[in-house]
């Protein structure tokens, strides 16, 4: 009996196979989901090209210390580390570290460091570090995704997902083992603006709160937050003079200013800043324009007379405006309001920085833009960009207006900074996977549109079809299938060429740690330069641990978390003035740098020169740097000094200052006895491509005491004064 | 027999060879005990037999070598043979074996001493050693000092070069506690300081109306060095605390100065003997470190009521510094006793600057508060004073700022603050519940 029954069941199940099939949605879902799990799979595995190519390891200068001091808070406590006082930088002054740093990266990543502890997954901090950026590169092709569908619809979030995923502009940040800021910073940027949107298009008060800690995840994490605090005031400026003014963007701009806020101001290096400084002052002011708003609404109910309304607005919104004007004059003036930053008054002003803060133009990541970085970045999105605004202006809504003033503002900042191509990324992606999902859609419906089909077939579809196949596809034109197959084909081509290229660029260019340097050899073979790490470790193990190190800024960071020493001046550039003194010192005379050296009881001197190997990013070629920040605070170094004809020479036509100076002095000890290329004469220097001017080169008060293997690092020892003199 | 001879013999070097090793030269004791002594004549042994009896005396191992001698050297195996090094060869123009000017000067920087004397025969090479030390003497090479008014009284001297000097300098750590009464005789040649050198000092002038010429020829051109700026004995102390005599004449320490009695010209007084013996005596014990060696030691620093040396201070800490500074007598280490030792708290410049009080026992101590200032400060002691070994000690110390605990929480002027907050959050609550209930 039993039996039988089974045997039924049986019968049944195998007849039911039409039961396995899913339903449409189902099956969409499915799919969908797959999609996104590749693409956040995906997303991973293509940053880690770094880890292949070299080894796990922290790439370039910042991560260093964020490297650092993620080690001290999985070691000490998260309290330590908030008040970690660092006598080991910017000697003798030290760093108060908890208080000038964005914690939110270290904590991530600490975070996810004691979570695999506590899973029992023995792993070292420095494989969490190598490996939070591309992990948060995987969230954020999630939060892509939302973004999408809350933009325009879900196929436009897949399209979205997966153009970030790969994006150069973004993986260039975000490879294993770059350790910084903007990793975690751009998915919480993201989040931020996704809830935001959320919170606007639904008026919830849920979403508006989310979107403040999302706001106060991206302040712990970068200080980039200051664009989320421009935009969002500047978007709600945007609706609210074109008369979208809603109940929705009261609620859930209010909540997401006063809340964001109030968060923001608990992480230390921002604190009042958010109530006082220039850059902040916007969003206060949106913040009470959307009170006055209200208040407007609230009158004109309570009137009920257009006429008295019209008089009161008048005099409600001068006054407002002129309190506010008025405020904000006051506060500037007495200085409870700071004024802006040269940081921000570079952005708006590209050439700013040039003629005041040498110090902020001297970073490569902060010159302007090229248009080849652009396409580089960007590939094809460059092109879908402006496509994609075509399909937003065309179906307006309060997120569309959203996307389209990110993507403008992020743009003109990108084109002001080459390394805020990264902020830009995700807009021109967004944007751009509007453009291609939009495309897709109505060619295919136009490759599946049966001939002579009448209206009930695609009345089916979604409401777009509906509204699309409405238009003049009616009547169908001559070769409309097959132009559409042939679009359909370009698209493809196009977006494979983008994936390859992709591939391509995070191999070759974006996936190298620039602490360690690769060359291709005369056979096509890779020979790799390690001289950084060989010169940090032979100062870990040859110097007395209290020893002082005196570099350019560059390098202090590594020196630091790499060779255990102090150093007078590294990457946080807080102390103009002490970088100064720096290039003070490398610009002048040995026996002048020696005092300065003296009393910033100097013990070595590091110096990073490319003439053997034509390394082309070293101390003498940013050595105008250096003499142009020093010459800013200390008069007595005048750049005219070391040109010769407006430019800087390193051979025998240089300026006779250029030749004696310390910089040059160390850069080129011992050179001139060297032969580093056949055919050319001694002292020959490969990354200038000259012979130098000074081959005999005698130093007084330091001595050699290290060079590595390639002579990209030499360190010199500061000698003790003259036992009789 | 020959094996007790030889057993005889093996212990005759070994024993003196260890008593050096007792009494050698040490930090712990300063005083040098090897001496070489370089003559370019072995007559000068006894001809300047006084002083250097006078050394043996107390204690130091002379050992006297030709200066061309091809076998002395300076140390082997990398280690100093001798502490100090006597050089009586003024003529010499190359030294024997591996010693040239470079050597001597390794050495004195190694941290040994030097007496370096010359006369009118100065060999280029002795100059050298002396401008190297921050010394010229007068490039002329037949000049001599002439003195026409404060010259010393006597019988064979005709050009008037023999002088009796007593512009000494004021030092009693480096002369000696009894004054020398009767006037130096000196005869030699004259010495400039180098003006660039800050370490030497002038430590017998010679007289306003002293300078430097030949007396064999006629005077045509003004002397190029004259008056009180001549030096006739310099001393150098290095920044190693190496300590060198230089002094132009060899014939003031021979014997004969050294008995001969002296009367200065214009002076009615008639010394008996001159003060050549006292004077380079005293000058000997301050060169060989007997005199004027300090040391510094248990540099203590804690916060008021503690007793451990913090890693860190915080600012505004209250903390007491302490340091013991003792004195070598030459046989033993006696309490330093002054009051103008001073400690600075020191940060690119010095932030705190205070005297240290002592107890009489050698420590030195003082408190003061940390300045409100953060960084990386230093405890800084630079003591420098004529005729002492210079102290010069600094250690590290970093200064944070307050942990965030560590501030007042309840400040009495922001009460109207935490009633603001309360009230509206209290306000809040019961507006929501009348918005909330209230129809």
């Amino acid at each position: 009996m039993e039996k039988a029954s089974d045997l039924m069941s049986k019968l049944q199940a195998l007849l039911s196979m039409k039961a396995w099939k899913l339903k449409t949605k189902q099956q969409e879902l499915l799919i969908r989901v797959s999609i996104l799990l590749l693409v956040y799979v995906l997303a991973f595995i293509t940053r880690l090209f770094s880890v292949l190519r070299y080894e796990s390891m922290i790439h370039e200068f910042d991560p260093y210390f964020n490297y650092r001091t993620t080690l001290y808070l999985t070691q000490n406590g998260f309290y330590d580390f908030w008040n970690w006082f660092d006598s080991e930088s910017w000697y003798p002054l030290g760093r108060i570290i908890g208080g000038t740093l964005y914690p939110g990266l270290m904590v991530t990543a600490a975070i996810i460091y004691w979570t695999l502890r506590f899973l029992r997954f023995a792993v070292h901090i420095r494989e969490v570090c190598v490996l939070t950026a591309p992990f948060f590169a995987s969230n954020t092709t999630l939060v892509a995704y939302f973004f999408g569908k809350e933009l325009w619809d879900s196929g436009a979030g897949l399209v979205a997902a997966a153009l970030i995923a790969i994006c150069p502009g973004y993986i260039s940040r975000s490879v294993a083992g770059s350790y910084d800021n903007e990793g975690v910073a751009i998915f919480a940027l993201l989040l931020t603006f996704y809830l935001f949107v959320k919170a606007v298009k639904t008026g919830l008060l849920a979403w508006a709160l989310a979107s403040a800690f999302g706001y106060f995840y991206m302040v712990s994490a970068w200080g980039g937050y200051v664009f989320i605090i421009n935009l969002i005031p500047l978007y709600v400026l945007v609706l609210l003079v074109t008369g979208r003014y809603s109940m929705r963007l009261y609620v859930a701009y209010n909540c997401m200013y006063i809340l964001g806020m109030l968060l923001a101001m608990q992480i230390r290096f921002v604190g009042f800043q958010h109530v006082q400084s220039g850059e902040h002052m916007a969003a206060m002011g949106v913040f009470f324009l959307m009170q006055v708003f209200y208040f407007l609404d609230w009158v004109k109910h309570q009137l009920n007379d257009p006429k008295l309304f019209h008089a009161f607005l008048r005099i409600t919104v001068s006054s407002a405006v002129g309190l506010g004007a008025i405020a904000l004059g006051l506060g500037t003036a007495s200085g409870y309001i700071s004024p802006w930053t040269g940081r921000f008054y570079s952005l708006l002003d590209p050439t700013y920085a040039k003629d005041h803060i040498p110090i902020i133009a001297s970073v490569s990541e902060h010159q302007p833009t090229a248009w080849s970085s652009f396409m580089f970045d960007f590939h094809i999105l460059l092109i879908l960009f402006p496509a994609g605004l075509y399909f937003c202006f065309k179906r307006l809504s309060d997120a569309t207006i959203f996307i389209v003033m990110y993507g403008l503002t992020s743009m003109y900042f990108a084109g002001v900074m080459v390394r805020l191509i990264l902020v830009a990324t995700p807009a021109v992606c967004l944007i751009s996977a509007i453009a291609v999902s939009a495309t897709i859609k109505n060619l295919t419906q136009l490759v599946r549109e049966k001939p002579k089909t009448t209206h009930s077939g695609s009345a089916k579809g979604t409401t777009g079809t509906k509204t699309s196949s409405k238009g003049s596809f009616d009547q169908s034109l001559p070769f409309q299938k097959n132009g559409a197959i042939a679009l359909l084909l370009g698209v493809f081509y196009l977006l494979s060429r983008y994936a390859i290229h992709c591939t391509w660029v995070t191999s070759e260019a974006y996936s190298s740690p620039s602490i360690v340097l690769a060359a291709r050899g005369a056979h096509g073979n890779r020979i790799i330069f390690d001289d950084y790490r060989e010169a940090y470790f032979w100062l870990r193990q040859n110097t007395p641990p209290d020893a002082k190190v005196m570099s350019w800024w560059d390098y202090g960071y590594q020196i630091t978390a790499m060779g255990n020493r102090t150093v007078i001046v590294d990457n946080n550039t807080w102390n103009n003035t002490h970088i100064a003194t720096v290039g003070r010192a490398m610009s002048s005379y040995e026996d002048e740098a020696y005092e300065i050296m003296q009393s910033l009881d100097v013990d070595y001197v590091l110096v990073v020169f490319g003439g053997v190997t034509g390394y082309s990013s070293d101390d003498i070629n940013k050595f105008l740097w250096m003499v142009r920040i020093g010459g800013g605070v200390f008069p007595v170094i005048k750049e005219p000094d070391y040109l010769v004809n407006g430019e800087y020479r390193v051979d025998r036509g240089a300026a006779p200052k250029m030749l004696n100076c310390l910089m040059y002095k160390l850069s080129y000890y011992r050179f001139g006895e060297l032969t580093t290329e056949f055919g050319k004469p001694p002292g020959y220097d490969r990354a200038r491509g000259v012979e130098i001017g000074n081959k005999d080169v005698k130093l007084e008060y330091l001595e050699e005491a290290f060079t590595t293997s390639n002579w990209i690092v030499r360190i010199y020892k500061v000698k003790p004064p003259n036992n009789r003199w | 027999m020959s094996l007790v001879f030889r057993i005889i013999v093996l212990l005759g070097i070994a024993i003196p060879f260890l008593a050096i090793l007792c009494h050698s030269f040490s930090p712990e004791n300063p005083t040098d005990r090897r001496v070489l002594v370089l003559v370019g004549d072995l007559a000068i042994k006894s001809s300047h037999s006084l002083y250097f009896k006078s050394l043996e005396n107390r204690g130091f191992q002379l050992d006297f070598k030709l200066a061309g001698d091809p076998k002395i050297a300076l140390h082997r195996y990398g280690q100093y043979l001798y502490d100090a090094l006597i050089l009586f060869s003024p003529s010499i123009e190359r030294f024997g074996g591996s010693i040239n000017t470079a050597a001597i000067m390794d050495f004195v920087d190694a941290g040994h001493d030097l007496i370096l004397v010359a006369d009118e025969s100065a060999s280029d090479l002795i100059r050298e050693v002396a401008t190297e030390c921050g010394v010229d003497f007068d490039e002329d090479p037949g000049a001599v000092v002439i003195d026409h008014i404060n010259y010393a009284v006597s019988t064979t001297d005709g050009d008037r070069s023999l002088i009796a000097a007593d512009d000494f300098i004021k030092s009693s750590i480096i002369l000696g506690s009894n004054t020398i009464e009767a006037p130096v005789l000196f005869q030699g040649i004259g010495q400039m300081v180098n003006p660039s050198n800050d370490l030497v000092l002038k430590l017998l002038s010679a007289s306003p109306s002293a300078y430097s010429a030949n007396p064999k020829s006629k005077l045509s051109n003004p002397p190029a060095i004259y008056g009180s700026a001549i030096s006739l004995v310099s001393v150098v102390q290095a920044r190693n605390n190496a300590r060198i005599l230089i002094s132009g004449s060899l014939k003031m320490f021979s014997n004969q100065f050294f008995r001969y009695g002296v009367q200065k010209a214009g002076s009615p007084t008639k010394h008996d003997k001159s003060g050549n013996e006292q004077f380079l005596t005293e000058i000997s014990k301050w060169v060989f470190h007997e005199r004027g060696h300090l040391k510094a030691v248990n540099v203590r620093h804690h916060r008021v009521g503690e007793v451990d040396e913090p890693s860190m201070y915080r600012i505004n800490d209250d903390l007491e510094y302490s340091v013991e500074i003792f004195e070598w007598t030459g046989a033993n280490w006696e309490p330093y006793v002054a009051d103008d030792v001073q400690v600075q708290f020191y940060m690119m410049s010095p932030y705190v600057l205070k005297n240290l009080s002592t107890d009489l026992k050698g420590v030195h101590h003082t408190s003061f508060k940390v300045p409100d200032v953060y960084g990386v400060f230093q405890f800084k002691i630079e003591y420098q004073r004529l005729g002492y070994s210079s102290l010069s000690l600094s250690k590290q110390i970093p200064v944070r700022p307050f942990r965030h605990n560590e501030y007042e929480r309840f400040i009495t002027a922001a009460f109207p603050y935490y009633g603001a907050s309360f009230s509206m959050m209290a306000g809040f609550l019961l507006f929501t519940i009348f918005y909330l209930y209230n129809k």
